[in-house]
């Protein structure tokens, strides 16, 4: 074994390393939810009338919808008044430089191993670090933008760019397409825009950070990525949150838009807070994330790793509307403890020899609960289309559950539908097997998990796959004995 | 929400009836009425009923069949008699019990099958078991069969008893868009062992609505083969339920042979609540025209150390519409589980339409679970290769399609009936006559 595995006994005393409060003052608004508070974030924001209109429409619809109930997941009703909608650290005059940045939240990101400062950035990759409901840096903004690309937080993309944010915002998940994206449509605050020009493609990973730290506040960011024709991108997703016992509700939504010949490749990697080994606490991840393949030979793969939240909720998926457009999604997913997860993909096929991949592996330890819903719909006229699922669940211990819902929905006798799903467990021979030759329980248990989730893993940037694999270790601990 | 004037049409039709009979089964239908005027029919936004709009049912209400039903003579539905086989044998008009035409021969002693409300008639109450399976509290279908509760086999097979001869149920509709209310009861003691085959089919082209429960109570040891085959005419509308319990070390075996109603939808509820109990539940469905065949299962493993095996196949053509989701539970501590599901499915046409939901839900980690379901056309290598052999594109399809078939019919044991469907499948499959000619 190779020395940097660490092996489960060792993770076992450790904990959620990512769980402390950075102290800075903040500007929170009360909590509440009316549409003085929408104004007042639009007017903070500084926004043009066309958004706040925007704002006021979702919200308006928001009100007529009930929060859905079918995911099966258990949960007390959010109150949607306790919330508070705004927060941000003070010092909000405009940063010229990284070195302009509160010493506090350098520090904050260096200690979640996101170094703003340029000189100690990680070697090409570009990062947008939120921090509650504002972007506090964009590293490397200004060398993306020698070639075209935009990468800037959505606020700023507002004021500089309302054409590109008219045409594409929404136009992915319409407010209309839920309850959450309703309520993220009326008060998102912040996140990540990223236009790749037509022809470029990005020299670098972008990435977003995602921190809650504010008390009683929710996260309601808002990433739209648009690849213009022949444009590639690969984007990166990092997010963790404080220890704490209440729960925060994180509902964002992230839009991709892919023209024709474009690549987007999407990874996750969501670590936010799962609550403590009784429950109490954690993030809840009510997630609409959707791309949509535009144009021809456009391609969307999604790649998540999810370890944290006490409950995640969300299915990322992919609208095949050009012809011989491909989308993909990669998926492992760990729940420990007490954590819920309802999560899968949609995979729409409207174009004519469409392809789409769907290979979800689910963990399930302690008394976790974990759901794949997924849904895969070949239209009237997408001739040829073709879909692969595989969805294999690991169940680690006897209290935990999982299950497999897909939903297969074929109009076209051209398409070719495939799902397969097993459940199994870690074999007391697959065990006794690696301990004859000299490999421990614990370490061996490590191994199998690794080789379960690696069709998954090999999807990732390799940055992330070092992590993932370590992440996923460290939030096996104390399932296994 | 659903449509107050279709409950309220059933309510009248329900007062019309003034039959003679025991107070516990007056009691047992009004029950059935009160439950039913108060769920209606299922809202078509209900995730069970969200493929299946059950438009028909929801334009108007059917009637009960009153007066005597016109029977046909034996030799009008002589070959839907099995005349191949030696059976025992009851036969219903529209949830009417047909003396004439059942024949019911010796029976091993300890062995009772009779029709269901005389059995009630003769015992003055509601026999053992009667609505303890099916869902009364909740499914509408459940209480507009029990307030119209028509006849059914009633089975009672003492401990250690088997009857040799297959139990042939024939349910015939006379149309003129009445309703049937079938209702069978199975009780199998310890270790004792039947065949049933229940099947459905019209005397005309007119429309009607069967709406049928079978509740199988399998004792420890018991072995039940179940046989369905739907061949109602293309205007009916059917619903048929089967709720079956098995106790440790029981076997039960259902084969579903679809091809008939113009909606039909069964529903098979298994709950497996004894060790070592197996069972197996095949089904074929062949659906043309505008039919919608939708299948539902819902598999719960209770206990440790059970076995399920899955498999339903569709041809789905023209317009039709094919609807499968069926789901396998296995509860907390329901250990060493061995439970697979697929579903396959066909799809031949342009216009038609699949939807599939395979489904796992588990609560117990020592076990061997998997599902799995294909939607999709022939294999163009399988094609070829027959092609390569002579086979002319046309029959090549054909062959292969029978083929696929053919897997669900071959699981049928019982010699004549497999080579009755199978020769019916031929008749009913798209260019059928090239593949008699091919074998």
């Amino acid at each position: 074994m190779k020395n940097d595995d660490k092996t489960i006994n060792d993770l076992a005393s450790q904990e959620y390393k990512w769980g402390f409060v950075t102290d800075i003052d903040s500007d929170t608004v009360p909590p509440g939810l009316n549409e003085d508070v929408i104004k007042y974030i639009s007017t903070k924001k500084n926004e043009p009338e066309w958004l706040l209109e925007f704002r006021l429409k979702a919200y308006r619809h928001w009100l007529t919808l009930k929060q859905p109930d079918w995911q099966k997941v258990d949960f007390e009703p959010i109150d949607f008044q306790a919330i508070s909608y705004y927060s941000a650290p003070k010092q909000q005059k405009k940063v010229g430089s990284m070195e302009e940045i509160d010493p506090k939240l350098v520090e904050t990101y260096d200690k979640l191993g996101i170094p703003l400062i340029e000189q100690q950035r990680l070697a090409g990759v570009a990062v947008d670090a939120v921090f509650d409901s504002v972007s506090v840096a964009t590293t490397m903004k200004d060398n993306l933008a020698k070639i075209g690309i935009i990468f800037m937080p959505f606020s700023e993309a507002v004021q500089e760019h309302p054409e590109l944010i008219k045409r594409y915002m929404g136009s992915v998940v319409p407010y209309t397409d839920n309850f959450f994206a309703a309520l993220n449509s009326a008060v998102f605050t912040d996140g990540s825009f990223v236009y790749i020009p037509k022809g470029v493609q990005s020299p670098m990973d972008l990435s977003t950070y995602f921190r809650i730290n504010a008390e009683n506040t929710g996260q309601f960011e808002r990433t739209l990525i648009v690849a213009d024709e022949g444009a590639s991108v690969s984007y990166l997703e990092g997010c963790t949150a404080p220890q704490r016992d209440e729960n925060q509700l994180h509902a964002a939504i992230v839009e991709l838009c892919a023209e024709r010949d474009a690549k987007i490749k999407y990874s996750t990697v969501q670590n936010w807070y799962p609550g403590d080994k009784d429950g109490v606490g954690g993030i809840y991840n009510f997630v609409t994330k959707r791309g949509l393949c535009n144009g021809e030979n456009s391609r969307i793969s999604w790649t998540q790793v999810e370890t944290g939240s006490a409950i995640t909720w969300k299915y990322p998926s992919c609208v095949l509307k050009g012809d011989n457009s491909v989308g993909e999604f990669y998926s492992v997913a760990l729940t420990n403890n007490l954590q819920q997860a309802d999560t899968g993909s949609k995979m729409i096929h409207l174009g004519r020899n469409t392809s789409s991949t769907i290979i979800s592996k689910g963990i399930s330890a302690g008394r976790a609960d974990q759901t794949y819903r997924g849904l895969v719909r070949v239209a009237r006229n997408a001739a040829g289309a073709r879909n692969f699922t595989q969805c294999d669940s690991m169940l680690l211990g006897d209290r935990c559950g999982a299950h497999t819902f897909p939903y297969i929905e074929s109009r076209h006798p051209g398409a070719r539908l495939e799902h397969e799903a097993t459940t199994t467990r870690i074999g007391d021979d697959q065990i006794f097997y690696c301990n004859q030759r000299g490999i421990n329980t614990e370490d061996a248990v490590s191994m199998i998990v690794n080789g379960f989730c690696r069709e998954v893993f090999r999807e990732l940037p390799m940055e992330f796959a070092v992590e993932a694999q370590k992440l996923l270790s460290v939030s096996l601990e104390g399932s296994v004995g | 929400m659903s449509n107050p004037t279709i409950t309220e049409e059933y309510r009248a039709h329900f007062t019309d009836l003034q039959p003679d009979e025991p107070e516990a089964l007056r009691l047992f239908r009004k029950a059935g009425l009160k439950t039913f005027g108060k769920l209606g029919l299922p809202a078509s936004s209900r995730e069970e009923w969200r493929y299946n709009k059950l438009t028909a049912l929801r334009d108007r209400a059917f009637r009960p069949a009153n007066g005597s039903p016109a029977e046909p003579s034996p030799e009008q539905i002589a070959d839907l008699l099995l005349p191949e086989m030696e059976t025992q044998r009851l036969v219903f008009i529209d949830g009417r019990h047909s003396p004439t035409l059942s024949r019911i021969g010796e029976l091993p002693p300890g062995a009772t099958v009779t029709n269901l409300t005389g059995h009630i008639a003769a015992l003055g109450e509601l026999p053992a078991g009667l609505n303890s399976l099916a869902d009364h509290e909740h499914d509408p279908f459940t209480n507009l069969n029990s307030m119209f509760l028509g006849d059914g086999l009633y089975l009672d097979l003492a401990a250690g008893v088997a009857i040799e001869q297959p139990i042939h149920l024939l349910f015939l509709s006379s149309g003129d868009e009445y309703l049937a209310s079938p209702r069978n009861l199975i009780n199998a003691a310890e270790g004792s062992r039947a065949v049933i085959i229940e099947s459905y089919a019209s005397l005309n082209d007119s429309a009607a609505f069967t709406n049928v429960i079978t509740e199988v109570d399998c004792a420890p040891g018991a072995d039940i083969v179940h046989y369905k085959l739907q061949r109602e005419n293309g205007a009916t509308q059917h619903i048929g339920q089967s709720l079956v319990r098995q106790a440790e070390n029981s076997r039960y075996k259902s084969v579903e042979i679809v091809f008939g109603g113009d909606m039909t939808r069964r529903f098979l509820k298994l709950d497996l609540l004894g060790e070592n109990a197996e069972c197996e539940v095949n089904a074929l469905y062949l659906a043309r025209g505008e039919q919608v065949h939708d299948l539902r299962t819902r598999i719960t493993h209770a206990v440790p150390n059970c076995a399920t095996r899955e498999l339903y196949k569709g041809i789905v053509d023209e317009k039709a519409h094919g609807i499968f989701d069926g789901l396998v539970y296995v509860a907390r501590d329901a250990q060493v589980t061995d439970a697979h599901q697929t579903n396959r499915n066909l799809l031949l046409s342009q216009d038609a339409r699949v939807n599939s939901m395979p489904r796992l839900e588990i609560y117990a980690d020592d076990v061997k679970c998997s599902h799995g379901s294909t939607t999709g056309q022939l294999e163009e290598e399988q094609i070829f290769y027959l092609r390569s052999r002579g086979l002319a594109p046309d029959a090549a399809r054909a062959l292969l399609t029978f083929a696929f078939a053919g897997e669900i019919i071959d699981t049928i044991e019982l010699a004549p009936l497999r080579q009755r469907l199978s020769s019916e499948l031929l008749r009913r499959l798209p260019q059928g006559e090239l593949i008699e000619e091919t074998l």
